[in-house]
């Protein structure tokens, strides 16, 4: 069976509710949706669940809904539980509505009664079955409320004991007379893979889908008559609408009573602050330093002790393990797996606070708000306020920053974020910079820093404005966003979505991350002995001529190659390269030797600018689901950051600075 | 004796004159619709019989003969027009066919006893004038609605197309011959014009917009009905919702929230700049500033 509602329903909670720790997170095949599964065992029926996507309506306005849509037509689940807010009756619905008009076997969850009780409002689920024809189920999911009684109806509907077809609600003379002469319009026998009279419905609201299909099915001269027809009524989806809302109306006026006036609820007292311009600012960055405050106080000295004791001390106790054993072997282990996905691993405590934050204030209702208010500033560089807080979790590293643009909605908003996220320059990028900066120009380190994020975030900005102008135009809805009520946070449900992402991210250390680490250090090893005969030794010398465009050696060619594990490799490699850290010779004074300050600065900026760590590319790659958007940021950084480079190289050169 | 595709060849010219448009071939074909070539062909027959003068690359004009044909073809239709509409009971939208079949098989006599029987009536239920039996005359000077300028009262003069289906659409909009509409102006994105029936709110497609042929007239306007963006509502002022324009996503998005037309919304946060918030249905939405003057709204009172 599947799982809908609209967002804010409380249907992610009955659906931890009903799966527990059976669920299994993927995605929607090909699409950047995620897709819960889930069984439960009753007594010997077992019941396999899905989740569907957050979705007001069935007309196909975002990713999420034509899923969702999709799903119901085509894989016809047994029974279809529509998941509604009993206290916001009226607009829950609408989607109902929809659901009846398609004819699926259909259970209505009446969720959230407390919250109704609380509000003075008496919703009569009897009356509403009765209403409605179809079974419904009173529920406080929060609590676990109604959840058994959902099985039990969802079991009686799938064996055929409960009848949960019931005829379409009614609809308006004008809106049948528009049917009726489509209808004719189109041959009878017509295949399409809908129910015709709802397919109709659609064309007449102007689903692209629908009519994409049906301009495949018609003659060029039939599809001609209907789409010169559907142009004339262009504005139908309004008395649609319109008339749906009106049975709406009648019907939850007739099954709810309202038995206090209403109040001023909390929310929008709290609302005055949180979504005001200066006072919303101001609050927003405020939780912003909190989270950011949690994740450093709290997760990095977790995450150093890890290093500590997982990268080092289990590479120390290797190495002693293993005496005797082939040095290649000790370097694979060692170099390889440790340093490569164990180093990523150890990130794991700083992403699971920041994505308990962010559930929590997801739960909470505030995540609306922080966007609302970013939103101002976000439109200039085309970008939603939701993508803001990712963005901004970017400064810290670049994972948690594409793995929690999830959060948000719109699909072209939410690529345009992951896309251009690799460009906020993380701490493990401004440790290397803070090297390079000290050893060439002490007292203006800091100001060389600065100038070097600013020219990210201008890069960055760049290019969100070029994406959202020129790639994805055309496919916006519109700022349009529900402000769901605030709520106690449901610890379940928290915890459960902290708890999934982070398993994800543990996968992905386990699978791609490794695989790409074991590669590099295969590189970085075979066929000589050291860095400098291996094949990325060779790579590195036969790039030279392009590094010499910005006054670089091989040797930075290489450690700018081995960043790609990890940022901060790039020193790790040139004390290699360069044969420091033995004790006797200095890295800072050895740079200076072997590069100009132009050409240090050209070295920063690609490495600020340059092909995110491996971590970061695995996180594009399982958001986005294309290895053509991966390529595409890995193109345009390369791109840009070596355009950026030679730029800075060739025009201090033409200046006379610093060389 | 001259046959049907003749006959409306020369009613087709004859209607354009009747508009003070020039007749060109290219017109022609668009009109009738058929290709240029059979409209060039056509014409060098119509020529060679002396019913219309023609030279090449300019406009077509009857000579007096074609004149006087084309006259009692339009007359015969529009007397066929009205009959059928008031004494049989035939709806305006299916008259205009059943009028193309009989004017054809309507002599000079059966004409002149119509049009003596239908004395009172100067216009067909379209809005067309009945020429008289001396020929054809100007038609009353009035501009597509489309191009009507905005804002002020327009009286719907005549309606150019006939089709059942169009009028069908008017029906619907509730505009005929001689109703008088409030326009409150073409939206620039698709052409299409708003208007205010009887207090009500309407949006016609620009297509629909161009048949209509209208003529200002005066009357007086009060503030109050005129709908305006709900970006101009103060914080807990209401509006009912007239009318949302925009996108395909945006419309259908904004009527699953709940802001159909006919709902009442309440703006709960707006600081003269950047996104506001409404309260519709219970719920609260937030709206980007240039999707919320999309929003067309009639104010309720004060709160």
């Amino acid at each position: 069976m599947a799982l809908a509602g609209s967002p804010n329903t409380g249907k992610s909670t009955v659906f931890n509710f009903l799966t527990g720790l059976s669920q299994h997170v993927g995605n929607w095949p090909g699409k950047t949706v995620e897709r819960k599964t889930g069984t439960c065992q009753r007594g010997d029926t077992v019941f396999f669940f899905v989740d569907l996507p957050g979705s007001y309506s069935l007309t196909a306005n975002s990713l999420e809904e034509q899923i969702a849509r999709d799903y119901i037509i085509q894989d016809q689940p047994d029974v279809v539980a529509v998941v509604v807010d009993a206290s916001s009756l009226e607009r829950n619905l609408y989607l109902v509505c929809e659901l009846l008009e398609l004819g699926v076997p259909l259970v209505v969850v009446l969720n959230m009664m407390d919250i109704a009780d609380g509000q003075g409002l008496r919703v009569d689920p009897r009356a509403l079955e009765s209403a409605l024809g179809v079974p419904v189920v009173p529920a406080v999911a929060t609590r676990g409320e109604g959840v058994s009684e959902l099985l039990d109806a969802v079991e009686a509907v799938a064996f055929g004991r409960a009848r949960a077809l019931a005829p379409p609600p009614p609809t308006s003379a004008a809106v049948r007379a528009l049917v009726e002469t489509l209808d004719g319009m189109i041959p009878p026998d017509l295949a399409i893979s809908y129910p015709r009279r709802w397919a109709l419905v659609k064309l007449l609201e102007g689903d692209r889908a629908i009519a994409g299909a049906m301009k495949k099915a018609l003659s060029t001269n039939g599809w001609r008559g209907v789409d010169s027809f559907l142009r004339l009524h262009d504005d139908a989806i309004l008395e649609i609408a319109g008339a749906r809302y009106e049975w709406v109306a009648q019907t939850s006026q007739r099954v709810t009573r309202r038995l206090e006036k209403e109040r001023v609820a909390l929310g929008e007292r709290a609302d005055r602050i949180l979504t005001h311009p200066v006072g919303g600012v101001l609050a927003f960055l405020g939780v912003v330093a909190a989270v950011f405050w949690a994740m450093f106080s709290l997760g990095i000295p977790v995450q150093e002790s890890l290093d500590d004791w997982l990268v080092k001390g289990s590479a120390e106790r290797l190495e002693g393990a293993l005496q005797g054993a082939p040095d290649r072997l000790v370097s694979l282990l060692s170099d390889g797996v440790i340093g490569g996905a164990g180093l990523v691993l150890t990130f794991v405590p700083i992403l699971a606070i920041l994505f308990l934050a962010l559930a929590l204030l997801e739960d909470l209702g505030y995540m609306a708000r922080a966007a609302f208010v970013m939103d101002r500033f976000m439109h200039r560089i085309g970008l939603r306020g939701k993508s803001f807080l990712p963005l901004f979790l970017g400064f810290g590293c670049n994972v948690p920053a594409i793995l929690g643009s999830r959060i948000v909605e719109s699909q072209s908003a939410r690529l345009t974020t992951i896309l251009v996220a690799p460009l906020m320059p993380c701490a493990a990028r401004m440790v290397v910079v803070a090297l390079f900066a000290a050893a060439f120009f002490g007292g203006a380190a800091a100001l060389v820093s600065w100038s070097m994020v600013t020219v990210n975030l201008a890069v960055l900005a760049l290019m969100a404005l070029l994406l959202s102008r020129f790639v994805f135009r055309g496919e916006e809805t519109g700022f349009v966003m529900e402000l769901p009520r605030y709520h106690a946070p449901n610890w379940r449900t928290v915890l459960m979505a902290t708890w999934q992402r982070v398993r994800a991210f543990v996968v992905l250390a386990g699978t791609a991350i490794l695989a790409v680490s074991l590669v590099v250090w295969a590189l970085s090893s075979f066929p000589g002995d050291s860095i400098q005969d291996s094949v990325l030794g060779m790579i590195g010398r036969g790039l030279e001529p392009a590094g010499r465009l910005m006054g670089l050696d091989w040797e930075l060619i290489v450690a700018l190659m081995t960043s790609f594990v990890a940022k901060e490799n790039t020193i790790a490699t040139l004390g290699v390269v360069l044969g420091t850290g033995k004790g006797d010779v200095n890295l800072n004074t050895e740079l200076t030797h072997v590069m100009v300050p132009a050409a240090a600065v050209a070295f920063i900026a690609v490495q600020m600018l340059f092909v995110p760590c491996v971590a970061s590319l695995a996180a594009i790659r399982r958001e986005t689901q294309s290895w053509r958007w991966t390529g595409f940021a890995v193109g345009y950084m390369v791109t840009i950051s070596f355009t950026v480079g030679i730029i800075i190289y060739q025009v201090a050169r033409l200046m006379g600075w610093g060389v | 004796m001259i046959d049907e595709r003749s006959e409306q060849y020369l009613k087709a010219i004859g209607q354009m004159e009747e508009e003070g448009e020039q007749a060109t071939t290219s017109a022609l074909a668009r009109s009738l619709n058929v290709s240029m070539p059979s409209v060039t062909e056509m014409l060098q027959r119509l020529s060679a019989k002396g019913l219309v003068r023609h030279r090449r690359r300019g406009p077509v004009r009857l000579s007096e003969d074609g004149q006087r044909l084309a006259s009692s073809l339009i007359r015969r239709h529009r007397l066929w027009e009205a009959f059928l509409v008031r004494f049989l009971g035939f709806s305006w939208e299916e008259v205009h066919e059943e009028a193309c079949r009989l004017e054809h098989a309507t002599s000079p006599g059966l004409e002149e006893r119509l049009a003596g029987f239908l004395r009172d009536l100067d216009t067909c239920p379209h809005g067309h004038a009945i020429p008289v039996a001396a020929g054809l005359r100007r038609a009353e000077p009035a501009v597509p609605l489309s191009k009507f300028p905005a804002p002020g009262s327009a009286r719907v003069v005549r309606i150019q197309d006939e089709t059942a289906q169009f009028l069908r659409r008017l029906t619907q909009l509730d505009i005929s011959p001689g109703r008088v509409l409030q326009t409150e102006g073409v939206r620039s994105a698709d052409g299409s014009v708003r208007v205010r029936l009887d207090g009500r709110s309407h949006r016609v497609p620009a297509n629909v917009a161009e048949q209509i042929m209208v003529q200002a007239v005066q009357t007086k306007e009060t503030a109050a009905d005129r709908a305006v963006a709900v970006t101009e509502l103060r914080p807990d002022q209401a509006g009912i919702i007239v009318d949302l324009s925009g996108g395909r996503n945006f419309v259908a998005r904004c009527l699953a929230l709940g802001c159909s037309p006919g709902t009442e919304v309440k703006m709960v946060h707006n600081s003269g700049h950047g996104s506001l918030i409404v309260s519709v249905r219970g719920a609260r939405v937030a709206l980007g500033r240039g999707e919320a003057e999309r929003l067309l709204v009639k104010r309720v009172g004060d709160a």
